[in-house]
């Protein structure tokens, strides 16, 4: 019976259309998953990998400066200031100097537009609103767009999502992986919130 | 950073109260005006717990088997001769595995029973067991007050009765099974953990989390989970190439959170944003989480839940980062931790008195002459990410309840940001009080001011007004002789410098992180000495800042910080004027030191320690003018003394003591050599404790010890508590214990001669942590003496009336009653959730678009059907191969040759037969 068995499945196995639907079966198999799995690595939003070098990144941020791209009065604003905000005319003010519309009051003699306090040549500023205000100089859409097409490479993710001058300045601002060393410590704790190319300055310990 | 589970009970009520936009981040009840079309229900979270009664949960050192915990146990029952006592079986999968607890029913003697059971060597504590209750609850807001109303004020009362026990027992389903019956009550927990927490209520009322965007920083999801449906972006911020959870961890806490199937989570319809920030093997850094941090501001997240947790408080970069979040309107929530009490969260009242739940302030009434006792206040302001405290809090005794028995004094933050901030209150009793007994009340008004968002008018304000009950007991102050004083201020912890493990064999444990304090590492220190009758103060300021006639004996443990030289002088005047020392020790080798640098992986930097295990150069200087120092050995090893069994690990020794003094010697393994060179070397007679009354009329006493480990929980194997009490007796009342004078092991002070007086290790950064040294050129220096803390207290504004009596309790609320709940709103979105039946398949429909990157279904339903078609072409090519070779005629050898071949082979064989 055994024996049987055995000799029917060595005939079997030698008839070449079964070895052929083994072959198919498992190109399928191969297939399937080797297209899988490139596809998967373009969805892959990683931070530290980067697929391509020589391709440009589709950024899609726009840099529309006149009011006119505003609906009405409303100002986003930088909503999380202990005690100064800027809104996305460039305006920085004290938190009590904001309009309900979110725009700051810029007949507030100490309300200034475009404001670059304590900001360093290096890009770098000592208080986020500023960096925010400064960043929004038009003069500075030069910087971002070079910015943009270079070191940020290391941030598709966050940039990718980046959709106009106001929020690129209010991401780029922010302290990040560029900002620490050690993790645990700021590369230079006093100017942190960089809108320039380069990392701040590393404070001599 | 490590992975830790987590409890999601406060994701959902954040979740849950979304809609109620103002009421974002309170957790006390600053119930805003409703606006019209608001439900003018709010639902309210309440939680409770009971003691039950002659139930008790033993904590054990390490995981024992079932068996081990139980001769542990009844090893200790034994020696106090408890009889009535059983172990209470948990029928769980885990009872297989070793555990650290076990719960047990003593209905007999049950204070001696406890107190040997806590004295057992395997077990760290006993705890009565508590069952915990959570409900929810519907409170009617007043409907009357205009929505746009914005100068409103609101009388605060306490979401917590003032005894736990009696809250509102009576009704709701988990009552049910009956009150000591909190395992039946497990068990009969149905499978699903969201109907369990009356999730489907909220369900009903259309909280599903719809059109709420949640974070999940974790180990990632696997693409197609077929539990979830909504699942918008999914991105990796770590170095591994994968979007998928190979762990687990990840998979869960969103399951928790939307699962649509099987086990539902509790907010099905909520959008998923998967960040993998932890790789599987469970590694994360803090520049990992600022990038992803900052992607979900700009994602415009709503909730974000971070399974985070670690002892790094000064990683400013991802404290500010946290609070940046915050302030941008992302509710985080983040892990506790995997242990730890039940009363996780925090009462909104101060009551000094209520046991457990306020330890350790709990565990000792306050007196007159003792250091402030110092509570820190989170004032969490729902109106406005920044807020301010109008003029100053206010302290208004009750002088019926003896409320001008105590004095308050306040420091707090000058800008509530984001949405938060601190305010200390320091208590003390007044003069007038010195010999009184008894309870004082009184409370403390604060008004919180926030500019009002939604009003067009420039500079209006919102308020807040709260008010905050506090109630502490009173005692006359104790003689100098029961008071002990531990000194804090020369302890140093973890953050951010590399400070030791004072026992070198624990190698998995590199740091002394846990501050050196009798509240968390020397806790059963604290605990036995209030045992014995000792009042233990903290001293957080330089010795210069006390007053030493008030105290009996001065504690130093494990001490790594500097002296100033004021404090040198100040504390010899004091020890000669009749104030006690003792100093437990640890070790110091500048040679081993630089041996234990490692590479810290979390910092990715080369980590060499600052001091030794305490900081003996410094010590040295303190104790010179006694002739009387230790030494940079390094010993190790099991000993006796006066009937006990003690284990040195990794002390020091003492180099020399004066002529007159009681020294004790032993026998121990040169650690020093073992770390340095591998090589196993035994001393005889280390000199190892020191007893020495000061010659002076009405001088102290001063005992040293070289090793700490036996005070300290976190490597403690045997605890020299005992010896403690016997140098306590010592220092206090001049007792000298026979046991220690009249011991063999006693010897000859040894006089330092010729012995190289331990020095500081050359280039090391204590400067940088230390409160008393500064970086200078050359060698650092002490700093200029800071001032001794001052206290300016609050001016009272006494009531003459009595305390409410329902001054804790709860607010009238409507308690939801399952069966005739009447639910306002309702509507039938609740979230589609059922079973997957058997072929159905598991794609849900997406709301299409192509992005870059983004996690699409459409793509990847499409791949298999190319793949497929591919390989039936494939198969079509080598069907009509075949049929070709067919009706070709047939080069080969026909199939019949291998047999004949094979018949060949055989035949040979076939003669011999």
């Amino acid at each position: 019976m055994v024996n049987l068995a055995a000799i029917l499945w060595r005939r079997l196995l030698r008839k070449r259309w079964v070895l052929a639907l083994v072959f198919g079966l498992s190109l399928v198999y191969f297939l399937s998953s080797t297209f899988k799995q490139e596809e998967r690595a373009v969805r892959d939003r990683n931070l530290l990998q980067i697929q391509d070098h020589d391709q440009p990144i589709p950024w899609k941020v726009q840099f529309n400066l006149g009011n006119s791209s505003r609906p009405s009065n409303q100002c986003r604003n930088s909503i999380q200031g202990k005690h100064l905000i800027t809104d996305e005319l460039g305006y920085v003010c004290e938190r009590k100097d904001l309009l309900a519309s979110g725009c700051c009051d810029s007949s507030v003699p100490s309300t200034k537009q475009y404001c670059c306090d304590g900001c360093l040549a290096n890009g770098c500023c000592g208080a986020y609103e500023y960096c925010v205000s400064c960043c929004l100089q038009p003069s500075k859409q030069l910087l971002l767009e070079r910015f943009l097409n270079r070191a940020a490479v290391a941030f598709q993710n966050l940039f990718l999502a980046v959709e106009d001058h106001f929020e690129l300045c209010l991401a780029k601002c922010r302290t990040s992986s560029q900002s620490v060393q050690h993790e645990n410590t700021y590369r230079d704790p006093i100017a942190k919130y960089c809108y320039g190319e380069s990392p701040p300055e590393l404070f001599p310990a | 950073m490590k992975l830790v589970n987590i409890w999601l009970l406060l994701l959902v009520v954040l979740l849950c109260g979304k809609k109620h936009l103002g009421d974002r981040l309170e957790k006390k009840p600053f119930d805003k005006a409703p606006c019209p079309g608001c439900s003018h229900l709010t639902v309210k979270v309440e939680f409770s717990s009971t003691v039950v009664e002659y139930e008790y949960i033993v904590a054990f050192n390490g995981y024992f088997t079932a068996k081990a915990r139980n001769s542990f146990i009844s090893s200790a029952l034994k020696s106090s001769e408890v009889d009535n006592w059983r172990i209470i079986p948990r029928n769980n999968p885990s009872s297989d595995y070793p555990s650290d607890f076990e719960v047990i029913q003593i209905k007999e003697q049950q204070k001696a029973g406890l107190l040997t059971l806590e004295d057992h060597p395997n077990i760290k504590r006993v705890t009565p067991q508590r069952k915990v209750f959570r409900s929810l609850k519907l409170a009617e807001t007043d409907t009357l007050t205009p929505c746009n109303e914005t100068q409103w004020s609101q009388k605060w009362q306490s979401s917590r009765p003032l005894r736990r026990a009696s809250l509102s027992l009576g009704s709701g389903f988990w009552h049910a099974t009956g009150r000591h019956s909190s395992r039946r009550l497990l068990r009969a927990i149905p499978r699903q953990v969201a109907q369990t927490l009356q999730a489907d209520v909220l369900w009903q009322m259309g909280y599903t989390g719809a059109n709420v965007r949640v974070a999940v920083f974790d180990t990632g999801l696997s693409e197609k989970h077929p539990h979830f449906k909504n699942v918008k972006e999914r991105t990796n911020w770590t170095n591994e190439r994968t979007l998928d959870d190979g762990l687990g961890h990840g998979t869960f806490v969103a399951g928790v959170i939307a699962s649509m199937r099987e086990c539902q989570g509790f907010a099905p319809d909520a959008e998923l944003h998967i960040f993998r920030v932890f790789t599987n093997n469970q590694v994360s850094y803090t520049s990992w989480f600022l990038d992803a941090f900052n992607y979900a501001i700009l994602k415009k997240i709503d909730v974000l839940n971070l399974s985070i947790g670690g002892p790094d408080f000064m990683d400013h970069p991802f404290v500010d980062k946290v609070w940046e979040l915050t302030a941008n309107n992302v509710i985080m929530v983040s892990a506790i931790g995997n242990d730890g009490p039940l009363y996780g969260l925090s009462p909104s009242y101060i009551d000094l008195t209520e046991c457990p739940y306020m330890w350790p302030y709990c565990s000792q009434p306050i007196y007159y002459g003792g250091m402030p006792t110092i509570v820190n206040v989170t004032i969490l302001n729902g109106m406005g990410v920044t807020g301010r405290i109008v003029d100053k809090p206010d302290w208004q005794p009750y002088l019926p309840q003896n409320g001008d028995n105590i004095e308050v004094a306040f420091s707090y933050s000058s800008v509530l940001w984001p949405w938060s901030g601190y305010l200390a209150i320091s208590i003390s009793v007044t003069k007038k009080a010195a010999s009184w007994e008894g309870i004082a009340q009184g409370h403390v008004m604060i008004t919180v001011a926030s500019p009002a968002e939604t009003e067009s008018k420039n500079g209006a304000e919102q308020t807040s007004t709260v008010k905050l009950p506090v109630k502490v007991k009173i005692i006359p102050t104790p003689p100098r002789s029961k008071r002990v004083l531990w000194d804090q201020y020369h302890n140093l912890r973890y953050p951010p410098g590399y400070f030791p493990r004072d026992n070198l064999r624990m190698k998995n444990d590199p740091l002394d992180w846990n501050g050196d304090h009798i509240h968390t590492n020397f806790r059963d220190m604290y605990q036995h000495l209030r045992s014995m009758g000792y009042f233990v103060e903290v001293l957080g300021a330089p010795f210069t800042c006390f007053d030493a006639t008030q105290y009996g004996t001065l504690l130093m443990v494990d001490s790594e910080e500097e002296y100033f030289p004021e404090e040198i002088t100040k504390l010899r005047r004091d020890v000669d004027n009749g104030l006690s020392l003792v100093i437990f020790s640890d070790w110091y080798n500048t040679s081993v030191m630089r041996k234990v640098k490692f590479y810290d992986e979390n910092t990715r930097q080369w980590w060499m320690p600052d001091t030794g295990g305490a900081n003996i150069p410094a010590l040295n200087e303190l104790l010179s003018v006694w002739n009387m120092g230790f030494s940079d050995g390094l010993y190790e090893g099991e000993f006796a003394l006066a009937n006990h069994d003690m284990y040195y690990a990794s002390g020091c020794s003492i180099a020399r003591f004066p002529e007159d003094g009681i020294v004790i010697t032993q026998t121990f393994k040169d650690q020093g050599l073992e770390v340095l060179k591998q090589e196993t070397a035994v001393v005889e007679n280390v000199p190892i404790l020191g007893l020495y009354q000061i010659a002076a009329e009405g001088g102290g006493r001063i005992v040293l010890y070289g090793d700490s480990n036996c005070l300290d929980d976190s490597h403690r194997q045997k605890d020299c508590f005992w010896l403690l009490d016997a140098l306590l007796q010592y220092t206090s009342y001049g007792v000298t214990p026979p046991s220690l004078s009249h011991s063999g092991n006693r010897q000859r002070p040894p006089s330092g001669v010729g012995l190289a007086a331990p020095e500081r290790m050359e280039g090391n950064h204590l400067h940088r942590y230390s409160k008393v040294l500064e970086a200078h050129l050359g060698a650092p220096k002490p700093r200029p003496l800071p001032a001794c803390p001052h206290l300016s207290w609050a001016k009272p504004q006494p009531l003459n009336e009595t305390a409410p009596s329902n001054l804790w309790k709860h607010q009238k609320l409507l308690s939801i009653d399952l069966d005739k709940v009447v639910l306002p709103n309702f509507r039938s979105n609740r979230p589609q959730v059922r079973p997957l039946s058997p072929g159905e398949s598991s794609a849900w429909d997406i709301p299409g678009g192509i992005m870059p990157g983004r996690y699409n279904q459409e793509v990847g339903q499409t791949i298999p059907v190319f793949a497929f078609l591919g390989a039936m072409v494939v198969l079509a090519f080598f069907v009509v191969q075949i049929n070709k070779a067919k009706s070709r005629p047939k080069r080969r050898k026909p199939r019949v040759k291998r047999p004949q071949l094979m018949q060949q082979v055989h035949l040979p064989k076939t003669p011999s037969v």
